[in-house]
């Protein structure tokens, strides 16, 4: 059986949360609710509005394609330690893809709120979340 | 508001004050006459003047009036000296009863009337902040304000009833007490005079002193707290710049200053209370000397003397109070003042506007039209600038932003939320400013972005914006109707409207109209359903505690149904969703609380204590292991949370979140924690063991996930609960509420109760999926559902409508616009949380909603983007305060494209 231990150190893998301290990450275990899915089961539906988002904690997941320029483009596959939906842990953004579970699936689910509070308390996470983020945007400007 | 409390007082109250001064006039005469009987009784049969010989008389209760010379009404009687003393005595009691009497109804009269000027100032201030223009509520602080009418005023009636009566009374008193020792001795009541001449004089004025240095006393203090929170806050400053000392020089001269005022405060108080008493004390001695003098020389008798010393003991009371009451009035005054500086405001809203509409279905002059509106916000910066125009009915008419905030700003103006710097809004050709609220609120809808709850049901904040006016009176009878005539003619006494809570205030038959359903019922979840909050209702429903009234309806059937349920359920293949309550089996959504004792307590807070105290909890905990395992779960847990949270302010909102422990309980934990340290089981103390076995009730391991509660443990727990309930004692037993198949449970929610078991969270969407199919089972049975759904439309929102999500929130502000009969309707992004397709929808139905209606409104609204334009008319686009374009839909997204 997987404790909050694991989690935590799931988290730690996971670049969105490597930079925060573990007694911050411990917290944010602690506040988020783990979810199972049965293979097949929706996890996110794309354009619903959430506030909270999916760290696979245990088995993988599909996040389907867009169907309106699914020209051949192949279900993007995420397993332990992805971050589903990780919009939402930044800011008011409607889901922007169809996730789906591939086999039994355990997610973390991380609350906004908690997040941002977490963050928001030590000067060297909210940094590190920029940095991601600028990288992130190079990335896909490039 | 008049300047002067006084005046304020006495233009609000004369009548009543006038009648209460000829009532206070006239208690004067008995008054007085008591004053002069002792004399009568010592020096007549008592000392035995005028009753020489035996059976002689003198006459008894003559009545001679001293005008024309004396008009005799009442000849008397004669009496000898025994039956006189008798007489004399008896008319001294009569005249107790009577002056006690007066003072009775002069108290009672007072009071009566000092509460009614309270209340009258009270409605006074609240009706002025509800016609405060809307710029006003920019500068000022709720919480003073309220505290204002609440606790600042209070004073100001206590005050009321003595304003005028009480100088009078006591004025006269000490008047006729004067009187009386001029009367009997010219030279005596002089001495007396000039006595109490100069207590009225000295006395009060140095008591204002005392009020000045009252005042610098408490605003030293103030500054001296702000000093030390200065220190503490810049402590490190402080070390770094090694300037304690100058610190402490500081603090040393402050409280110098501070010692300074309070001695001075002393030595006058006790100063001022000296030279009251010597003046007080004077008197007498001046009596003692000088009457005594006269006594003796013959010149005064004895009885005139002790009446003289009687008349003299009534008079410091009287110029006590009064100076007092000089104080007070001061106090009240500068108390009114500032109250009365908090409530002036320029442009209060005219009360004709505000008044119940005679004539609720008046119609708003068409077109809605705005001309050369300016507005300007309180940066300074010009948000709407010479806007002009002008809105139809039926017509759909989006407001666009391309740079600047004028399209909220104009909605907000048409709102009536901010008042234009310039320019005007009619309504065909009438200023809107001009028309009363009841017509203009009614026939324009507004709705912003910000949502405002009452505190009250969903129902009752849905239907808020309907209760315009009375519609039709309450019907009382009996006591009730009397209890409501004294009501109405109370509230006319103290110029309070004569509304009535209870009449009925919503336009039931408009709802019905305007929605076109036959009861109220189908109306409000019509409506809800338009903004999506429908399904919300009965989830609301489901997670509630049902009290005793509605557990009487529904109970029954809820019982009834879990067996279709449970069906249901498995039949989709959702059965793994839900944990059912079943006797021999670990329940994984529940509590290890719950699941040992294989139930919920009925009475929240204690009863838990109760039970782990007990000798037969503690003596089943100790017969195997489970009691030792339990404790070192608690260790574990009240380990993990105290090191989470030992460093977290105790209103972190994290707490929020933690239903292990309350903030105030860490350092609790951290001690017991500490003395655990090494100590097995057998080695804690009997109420250390307690604590932590308490602690493991609340445990889940699916929510928490510690992992320290293991297959092995369940089964254990199991064990045990069976033998828990072999032999339970009846003050336990009725602490708890076992999970009874064909029971409902109170302690459980409706849901719960439905499915006699938890709700999987830790399954996906198990929550949704599970009260999808319950909604869908419930909707089988009509009647019930819609009592289910009753039950959700009577969930109280809490204060600030807190109890619901911000979208909840959103849609509600929606519905409770949608759900009124207006003209135009001026949507403000009002559901800016809601996601996009979501909101296209509710936009989609409610706009056919309304424009289904027999005369189609007109309806405005501000849009983010121009994603949604197709299901609008025409099309407005702002620049910087201007109108940019203005023009039909089509084209507008024409010329948008080719831009």
């Amino acid at each position: 059986m997987m404790c909050m231990n694991d989690e935590v150190q799931i988290l730690r893998s996971t670049p969105l949360f490597a930079g925060m301290q573990v007694q911050k990450l411990r917290m944010l275990a602690f506040t988020s609710e783990r979810k199972r899915f049965a293979p097949g089961e929706t996890i996110a539906t794309k354009g619903e509005m959430t506030d909270f988002a999916y760290v696979i904690v245990c088995g993988t997941a599909t996040i389907e394609p867009d169907s309106k320029d699914a020209t051949g483009a192949t279900p993007h596959i995420v397993g332990v330690g992805d971050v589903i939906g990780e919009m939402a842990l930044l800011c008011q953004r409607p889901c922007r893809a169809d996730v789906r579970a591939l086999d039994d699936v355990e997610a973390l689910r991380i609350q906004r709120d908690c997040y941002m509070r977490l963050v928001s308390e030590c000067p060297k996470c909210t940094a590190d979340t920029i940095r991601i983020l600028g990288e992130r945007l190079t990335h896909s400007v490039s | 508001m008049e300047p002067l409390l006084s005046r304020y007082i006495w233009t609000n109250t004369k009548r009543q004050q006038v009648w209460i001064l000829l009532v206070v006039a006239l208690s004067m005469v008995p008054y007085y006459l008591a004053f002069d009987l002792p004399k009568q009784i010592v020096n007549g049969p008592i000392q035995g003047d005028g009753f020489d010989g035996t059976g002689t008389t003198q006459v008894f209760g003559d009545i001679t009036l001293p005008i024309f010379g004396g008009i005799q009404i009442f000849p008397g009687i004669p009496l000898e000296r025994v039956p006189m003393l008798v007489a004399l005595s008896m008319t001294f009691l009569g005249l107790v009863i009577v002056n006690g009497l007066f003072k009775f109804y002069i108290n009672t009269y007072k009071g009566r009337l000092g509460e009614r000027l309270l209340r009258r100032i009270r409605f006074g201030l609240v009706d002025r902040i509800l016609r405060f223009p809307p710029s006003r509520f920019k500068s000022i602080k709720p919480g003073e304000i309220s505290s204002m009418v609440k606790d600042e005023v209070e004073p100001l009636g206590g005050f009321t009833g003595d304003a005028f009566v009480q100088p009078a009374l006591l004025g006269g008193q000490a008047l006729t007490a004067l009187l009386f020792i001029v009367v009997q001795n010219v030279w005596l009541g002089t001495l007396t005079f000039a006595v109490v001449a100069i207590q009225l004089a000295v006395i009060p004025r140095m008591r204002r002193r005392l009020i000045v240095l009252g005042r610098e006393r408490q605003l030293t203090a103030r500054q001296l707290a702000g000093r030390v929170s200065d220190i503490v806050g810049g402590i490190d400053t402080i070390h770094s710049h090694d300037t304690t000392n100058f610190e402490r020089a500081d603090i040393v001269a402050r409280l110098s200053r501070i010692f300074r005022i309070r001695y001075d405060i002393y030595r006058w108080k006790f100063l001022v209370k000296f030279l009251n008493n010597f003046l007080a004390q004077l008197t007498p001695f001046l009596f003692y000397a000088v009457g005594g003098y006269l006594t003796i020389t013959g010149s005064l008798d004895l009885g005139q003397l002790v009446a003289v010393i009687g008349a003299y003991k009534e008079l410091p009371g009287p110029l006590k109070e009064l100076i007092d009451w000089d104080l007070t009035r001061q106090d009240v005054q500068v108390k009114y003042e500032q109250v009365r500086e908090q409530f002036e405001s320029l442009g209060l809203i005219d009360p004709l506007l505000h008044a119940p509409d005679p004539r609720p279905d008046a119609p708003l002059g068409k077109p809605l039209s705005v001309r050369r509106l300016s507005l300007v916000d309180d940066g300074g910066a010009q948000v709407l600038d010479q806007v002009t125009l002008k809105f139809e009915m039926a017509e759909k008419v989006a407001l666009l932003d391309a740079n600047g905030s004028a399209s909220g700003a104009l909605a907000e103006t048409l709102g009536r939320i901010v008042w234009p710097t310039s320019g005007t809004i009619m309504a065909g050709d009438v200023d809107l400013q001009h028309l009363p609220e009841a017509l203009v609120g009614r026939r324009i809808s507004y709705v912003g972005p910000e949502a405002y709850f009452f505190a009250g049901t969903l129902q009752d904040n849905l239907l808020y914006g309907m209760k315009n006016a009375p519609q039709s009176p309450a019907l009382y009878t009996g006591q009730e109707a009397i209890d409501r005539a004294w009501e109405t003619v109370e509230a006319g006494l103290s110029g309070n409207p004569a509304f009535d809570l209870n009449d009925l205030w919503i336009n039931e038959e408009s709802i019905l109209e305007h929605t076109g359903e036959h009861d109220m019922f189908g109306a409000v979840m019509s409506i809800l359903r338009l903004v999506h909050l429908s399904d919300d209702v009965l989830d609301l429903a489901l997670h509630t505690h049902l009290d005793d009234r509605q557990r009487e309806t529904v109970a029954d059937s809820i019982v009834a149904l879990r067996e279709e349920v449970r069906a249901e359920l498995t039949g989709r293949g959702k059965g793994g969703m839900v944990a059912h309550f079943e006797e021999g089996s670990y329940n994984s959504g529940a509590t290890v609380g719950e699941n040992l004792l294989f139930g919920q307590l009925l009475a929240s807070g204690d009863a838990l204590r109760q039970i782990v105290r007990s000798d037969y909890f503690r003596a089943i905990m100790s017969s195997d292991t489970l009691g030792e395992r339990m404790f070192e779960m608690g260790r574990t847990i009240a380990g993990i949370t105290v090191d989470l949270f030992r460093d977290m302010p105790a209103d972190d909102p994290f707490f929020d979140r933690m239903t292990l422990m309350q903030p105030e309980e860490i350092p609790d934990y951290t001690a017991l924690l500490k003395r655990l340290e090494g100590r097995d089981f057998g080695g804690a103390a009997t109420a250390d063991r307690i604590a932590m076995m308490r602690l493991s009730f609340f445990y889940n391991e699916r929510w928490f996930r510690f992992g320290i509660l293991d297959d092995d443990l369940m089964a254990q727990i199991v064990r045990t609960r069976e033998k828990f309930f072999d032999d339970l004692p009846e003050g336990l037993s009725e602490l708890i509420e076992v999970y009874t198949e064909g029971r409902y449970l109170q302690s459980a929610t409706l849901m719960e109760n439905m499915l006699f078991g938890k709700v999987d969270h830790g399954r996906g969407n198990a929550d949704l999926m599970v009260r999808a199919i319950v909604g869908e089972v419930l909707a089988r049975h009509g009647d019930l559902c819609r009592e289910v759904l009753m039950i959700g439309l009577q969930y109280d929102l809490g204060p600030g409508g807190r109890r619901l999500q911000a979208v909840q929130r959103q849609k509600l502000n929606v519905a409770r616009t949608l759900i009124r009969s207006s003209d135009f309707y001026v949507f403000n992004q009002p559901l800016k949380g809601v996601d996009e397709r979501t909101l296209h929808l509710i936009h989609q139905d409610s706009t056919r909603f309304l424009s289904n209606r027999e005369q189609a409104p007109g309806i405005i609204a501000v849009v983010a983007d121009d994603t949604v334009l197709t299901d609008f008319d025409r099309v407005v686009r702002f620049e910087n305060g201007r109108v940019l374009r203005d023009g039909n839909s089509e084209t507008d997204a024409h010329i948008n494209d080719s831009l």
